[in-house]
C-alpha cells in the first residue's frame, strides 16, 4: 500500500514537474530551436539611424537596445540602465535642463566587451553629425552636451529647459551603436560603412548570423546576452516582402511562420485567417488616428502658385456650421466596423492616447444627418438654385476629396460622399498614389504637404507617449508654403493665437498631470475651431502563432521589444 | 557575318549610353523621393539633410557622369580585384551605393542572382521542355482532341495572370491540404537554404514546385503556340511532300525534315526571352517571397531607390540588347539562305 502511494505520487509528481516548468518558462538559453518572423516590408539595413523605417528600426530593436524603452501601457521601463531619471530620484535636474543616466554595472556587448559611457556619448555624436543624414536626429532635439562622466555615467545637457527629456537613448528608434565599430563610420563616411550597418554589435538577445538586405536576417541567439536562460529560442529567421495578406496567411493558415507584422487587412480577411486555427491576432492601441485635414486656406486652382493653398481664409470651411456638419454627417462606429474591425474604435480626438491625454469633451458616436441639415440651414446655407448642393452667398459647398490609395480609403471616401449629398455638400473625390501623395516632391502639385484640396484623408501618429512635438503640428509657424520649400507639419494650416500660447505654455511646463490637462484643451481647440475631423482610432494588428508564447503588443516601441521573454508553448 | 557582328557591336556602345541616359531621366525626373517611405513622425528638415547626405539634390549632370563612372569604371575595377588579388587602387572609392541599404548596389544584385536564375531559369527550362513536345502533336495532330487541349491551356496560361494563378496554388497546395501530408507545399520560399545532401535538396525541389510551375504555364503558352505556328507552315511545304513521296518514314520527316526547319523563328523567340530570366519574375517572386532580382527591383521602385532602379533596369538593357545580337546571328547560323553582308 505504501509502496503503491510512493508510486502515484512520484507518477504525480513527474506529471507535474513539466508542467511547473512549462507555466514559468524557464531552462537554458535556446532551449526553444528557431523562431520565425515575417515583415511584408522587408527590412533593409539594421541600423535605426539610417533609416526611419519601422521595418528597419524593429528588426535592430532585437540586436541593439536603448537605456530604457516604453512597455505596452507607454509606460518608461529601464533597460540597460537600474531606473529611469526623474526629478524626485535626482537623475533630472530641477532646472529641467540636463538628466543623468546610470548604466547597470557588468552589460557586455555580444563582442564581449563591456558596454560604457563612452558607447552612449558615441551614438549621440554619430546621429548629430550634420553629415550624416541621422533619421532620429528629433529624438537629439536641443541636446548641447552629451558628456561621460564616468564609466557607467552619462549626462545629457540640453539647451534650455526640457520637461520631457527622455528624447535621446529612449526607444526603439534610439538605440546605443558600439563606438568600437561604428568609429570610422561617422558622418559622411556612414554609408559606406555596409558591414557595420548590416552586423551591428548589440547588446540585444540576438546578433546577426546573415543579413541578406531586403530580403531575410538570420540571427542566433546572444550567449552573452545579460539575463540567464534568455532568450529562450536559440536561432531566428526574419524574412521580409510579400504583402500583409501572404504574411498573415503564413502565420494563421499554413503555420510556417511564428510571427507576422502589422496586418493591414479588412477585418473579414483577418476573420477568415483566424478561422485557419494555427494562430492568433493581437490588437494594440497607440496614437495613430485617421481623420480628415480641413483646409484653412484657399486651395482654388484660379489662384497662383504662391497664394494657392497659401492664402487664408477657406471660401466655406472656416464656417463653424460648415465643419461641425461635416463631422456630425459621418457614422463612425459603421466606418470602424468595414474598414478597420478590431484594430480601429470610433474617436473624436486628434490624441486619443495615452489615456491621460486623451479628451472627454466631444461626443460624435452617433450619426445627425438630420441635426447637420438642419445647422447649415440655421446658418444660412441653402440650396438657393436647386443644383442640389447648399450655396450662400454665391459660394456653392463644392469639395475636393482626396487621399491616398488603399482600398480601406476609397471606402471610405464613398462613404463619406454619400453622407455629405445628403446634407448637400457636392464632394468629388480624388486618390492619389501613396508614394506621390506622401513623397514631399516640392515638384509635384498632388502631395498632402501641397494640398491642393478642400479636405483631406490620412493617418498620423507620434512615436513615445509625450505629444507636445506632435502638438506643434498644429502651430501657425508649421504651415507648409512655397517659401519653404512646401515643407512644414501643419497641414490644414490651422492658424489660432490661443493655442499657440497654449503651446507654448506646454514647452515650459514639467508636471505630467499639467502637461496632460494642456494637451488635451490643445487637442479640444484644433478639432473645435475645425482643424480636422478625426474619423478612427486606429491600433497595430499583428498575428502570432498559437506555439508561441510570452508576445506582449506594444504600439509605444518597437513590437519586437520584449523577444527575449519569447517561448514555444507545448501546443 | 564577322563584320555584321562588329558593326553591331560598335552600334551597342551609343545605343546603351542613350538608354542608360533615357532610364536616368525618367526615374530622376518621375516624382519619387528616397525618404518618401518614412513615417510621417521624421519631420520634413531630417528628410531635406537624408537627402543631403545621400547626394539627392546635386546637379542632374554631376549625378548622371558619376552612376557612369561607377558602373563602367570603378565596379569592373573592384571586381577584377576581387577576381585576380590585384590592387588597382579601388580602396577608398565611392562605389554605386543604394539609397535603401546603404550598400553596394552590384553587391545586392549578385546576392540575389542565384535565386533568380535557380527559380525562374529552371522555369524557363521546364516551360521549354514542356512547350516543345506540345507545339509539335499540336501542329501534327491539328484540330484533335490533344491539339484543343493545348490551345486551352495555352489560352489559360496567357490570359492568368501569376498574381491569380500563385495565390491560388498557395490556396490549394499550402492551406487546404494539411501542413503534415506529402502534398503540402511552402508558401514562403526560403532564400537561406542550402543544397548539402538528399534531404535538403528534396526540400529546395518541394520550394520550388509552385513558383516554377505557375511560371512555366505561361512560357509553356508562348513558346507551344510559336512552335505549333512554325511546325503548320512547314507541314505545308512542298519538300515534305517530296520527302514523303520518297517514302521517308512520318518521324523522319516531321523531326528531321519539318521540326528544323520549324525551329528557326523559336530559337530566336526562346533567345529573345533570355533577358527577362534576368529581370525576374517581378509579380512571381513577390507571391512567393522568391526575394530575386524582380523583388528587388520593385522594393527600389517604391523606394524612390535611384542608384539601384537605374543599375538594374541598366544591366536588363544591357542583356536585351545582346541578346537580341544574338538572336540575329542564330538565325543567320540556322539558316543558311539568310546573310547579313
Amino acid at each position: 500500500m505504501k509502496l503503491k502511494i510512493a508510486l502515484m505520487g512520484a507518477v504525480a509528481a513527474s506529471a507535474i514537474a513539466p508542467m511547473a516548468f512549462a507555466d514559468a518558462h524557464e531552462g537554458e538559453r535556446g532551449r526553444d530551436g528557431n523562431v520565425s518572423i515575417i515583415y511584408w516590408q522587408a527590412p533593409s539595413i539594421l541600423n535605426p539611424f539610417l533609416s526611419g523605417g519601422t521595418k528597419d528600426i524593429e528588426a535592430a530593436s532585437m540586436i541593439i537596445e536603448p537605456l530604457a524603452r516604453y512597455n505596452q501601457d507607454g509606460a518608461l521601463v529601464p533597460w540597460l540602465v537600474d531606473e529611469v531619471p526623474t526629478v524626485e530620484n535626482g537623475g533630472v535636474s530641477e532646472d529641467l535642463t540636463s538628466i543623468t543616466w546610470k548604466i547597470t554595472p557588468g552589460i557586455v556587448w555580444a563582442d564581449g566587451t563591456p558596454f560604457t559611457s563612452a558607447d552612449v556619448k558615441f551614438t549621440a555624436d554619430y546621429c548629430m553629425n550634420p553629415d550624416g543624414g541621422c533619421a532620429q536626429v528629433t529624438k537629439f532635439e536641443n541636446v548641447t552636451n552629451v558628456e561621460a562622466v564616468d564609466d557607467l555615467t552619462v549626462k545629457v545637457t540640453f539647451g534650455g529647459p526640457t520637461p520631457f527629456p527622455y528624447g535621446p537613448f529612449v526607444g526603439g528608434e534610439s538605440p546605443i551603436i558600439q563606438a568600437a565599430q561604428f568609429a570610422n563610420c561617422m558622418g559622411a563616411a556612414a554609408s559606406s560603412c555596409s558591414t557595420e550597418n548590416f552586423n551591428p554589435v548589440g547588446t540585444g538577445p540576438f546578433k546577426v548570423v546573415e543579413f541578406k538586405p531586403n530580403d531575410v536576417i538570420t540571427m542566433e541567439a546572444n550567449e552573452l546576452y545579460r539575463q540567464e536562460g534568455k532568450p529562450a529560442f536559440a536561432s531566428v529567421t526574419f524574412k521580409g516582402g510579400g504583402d500583409a495578406t501572404a504574411a498573415g496567411r503564413a502565420v494563421m493558415e499554413t503555420g510556417e511562420f511564428d510571427y507576422a507584422w502589422n496586418l493591414q487587412l479588412a477585418p473579414d480577411v483577418i476573420a477568415n485567417m483566424e478561422a485557419g486555427g494555427k494562430g492568433t491576432p493581437v490588437a494594440g492601441f497607440g496614437p495613430l488616428v485617421e481623420r480628415i485635414m480641413l483646409n484653412q486656406t484657399n486651395p482654388s486652382p484660379d489662384l497662383g502658385p504662391e497664394e494657392r493653398s497659401v492664402i487664408r481664409p477657406h471660401p466655406f470651411l472656416g464656417d463653424e456650421a460648415v465643419y461641425k456638419a461635416l463631422s456630425m454627417a459621418i457614422d463612425r462606429p459603421l466606418l470602424v466596423e468595414i474598414g478597420y474591425g478590431q484594430a480601429g474604435k470610433v474617436t473624436c480626438n486628434w490624441i486619443p492616447a495615452p489615456a491621460a491625454v486623451n479628451s472627454d469633451t466631444f461626443d460624435c458616436s452617433t450619426q445627425d444627418i438630420a441635426g447637420a441639415n438642419a445647422m447649415l440651414e440655421a446658418a444660412g446655407w441653402v440650396d438657393s438654385n436647386g443644383n442640389g448642393t447648399r450655396d450662400k452667398d454665391g459660394v456653392e459647398l463644392n469639395m475636393l476629396y482626396q487621399t491616398s490609395t488603399n482600398a480601406v480609403r476609397q471606402d471610405f471616401q464613398a462613404l463619406i460622399k454619400q453622407w455629405w449629398s445628403e446634407i448637400g455638400v457636392g464632394v468629388e473625390l480624388r486618390n492619389i498614389d501613396a508614394s506621390v501623395f506622401f513623397g514631399g516632391d516640392a515638384a509635384s502639385p498632388d502631395t498632402f504637404q501641397k494640398f491642393y484640396a478642400d479636405v483631406e484623408m490620412y493617418a498620423n501618429t507620434f512615436n513615445g507617449t509625450d505629444p507636445q512635438s506632435y502638438l506643434a503640428n498644429g502651430l501657425c509657424k508649421n504651415a507648409p508654403m512655397p517659401s519653404t520649400q512646401w515643407q512644414g507639419e501643419n497641414i490644414s494650416r490651422f492658424c489660432d493665437e490661443a493655442y499657440d500660447a497654449l503651446h507654448k505654455e506646454l514647452t515650459n511646463t514639467a508636471n505630467a498631470d499639467e502637461r496632460a490637462r494642456i494637451a488635451r484643451e490643445l487637442n479640444d481647440i484644433m478639432v473645435s475651431k475645425g482643424g480636422m475631423i478625426p474619423l478612427v482610432h486606429r491600433g497595430r494588428l499583428s498575428a502570432h502563432a498559437n506555439s508561441l508564447g510570452g508576445v506582449v503588443l506594444n504600439v509605444w516601441d518597437s513590437e519586437l521589444w520584449n523577444v527575449a521573454d519569447w517561448y514555444r508553448t507545448g501546443n | 557575318m564577322f563584320t555584321f557582328t562588329i558593326r553591331r557591336l560598335i552600334l551597342t556602345v551609343p545605343t546603351l549610353l542613350f538608354i542608360s541616359l533615357v532610364i536616368f531621366l525618367i526615374v530622376k525626373l518621375s516624382p519619387s523621393d528616397p525618404t518618401g517611405n518614412l513615417p510621417l513622425t521624421i519631420p520634413s528638415e531630417v528628410r531635406e539633410q537624408i537627402r543631403e547626405a545621400l547626394g539627392v539634390n546635386k546637379p542632374l549632370l554631376v549625378q548622371y557622369l558619376l552612376w557612369l563612372k561607377q558602373f563602367f569604371w570603378l565596379e569592373p575595377l573592384i571586381y577584377l580585384e576581387n577576381l585576380t588579388g590585384w590592387d588597382l587602387g579601388t580602396e577608398g572609392k565611392v562605389r554605386l551605393i543604394s539609397y535603401q541599404t546603404r550598400s553596394p548596389v552590384m553587391d545586392l544584385i549578385m546576392q540575389r542572382m542565384p535565386q533568380t536564375l535557380t527559380v525562374v531559369g529552371t522555369a524557363y527550362l521546364v516551360g521549354i521542355l514542356i512547350a516543345l513536345p506540345i507545339g509539335i502533336i499540336s501542329a501534327y495532330k491539328q484540330y484533335s482532341v490533344f491539339d484543343q487541349a493545348g490551345t486551352f491551356i495555352s489560352m489559360i496560361g496567357f490570359s492568368v495572370p501569376p498574381f491569380f494563378s500563385g495565390v491560388l496554388v498557395i490556396v490549394l497546395f499550402s492551406v487546404i491540404i494539411p501542413s503534415d501530408s506529402f502534398f503540402w507545399l511552402p508558401s514562403i520560399y526560403d532564400t537561406t537554404h542550402e543544397v548539402v545532401d538528399w534531404e535538403s535538396f528534396k526540400y529546395q525541389f518541394r520550394q520550388m514546385i509552385m513558383p516554377v510551375m505557375v511560371l512555366a504555364l505561361q512560357i509553356t503558352a508562348q513558346i507551344s503556340r510559336f512552335t505549333r505556328a512554325s511546325m503548320l507552315d512547314n507541314l505545308n511545304q512542298d519538300y515534305v511532300r517530296t520527302a514523303r513521296a520518297k517514302g521517308m518514314s512520318e518521324s523522319v520527316t516531321v523531326m528531321k525534315h519539318v521540326l528544323r526547319n520549324s525551329m528557326i523563328p523559336v530559337v530566336t523567340v526562346i533567345a529573345l526571352g533570355i533577358p527577362s530570366i534576368f529581370g525576374g519574375a517581378i509579380i512571381t517572386e513577390q507571391v512567393f517571397k522568391v526575394n530575386g532580382l524582380g523583388q528587388l527591383l520593385i522594393i527600389a521602385i517604391q523606394g524612390g531607390d535611384v542608384p539601384t532602379v537605374q543599375t538594374l533596369t541598366f544591366i536588363f538593357a544591357i542583356l536585351i540588347v545582346l541578346f537580341n545580337l544574338i538572336a540575329d546571328i542564330l538565325y543567320g547560323l540556322l539558316d543558311p539562305r539568310i546573310r547579313y553582308d
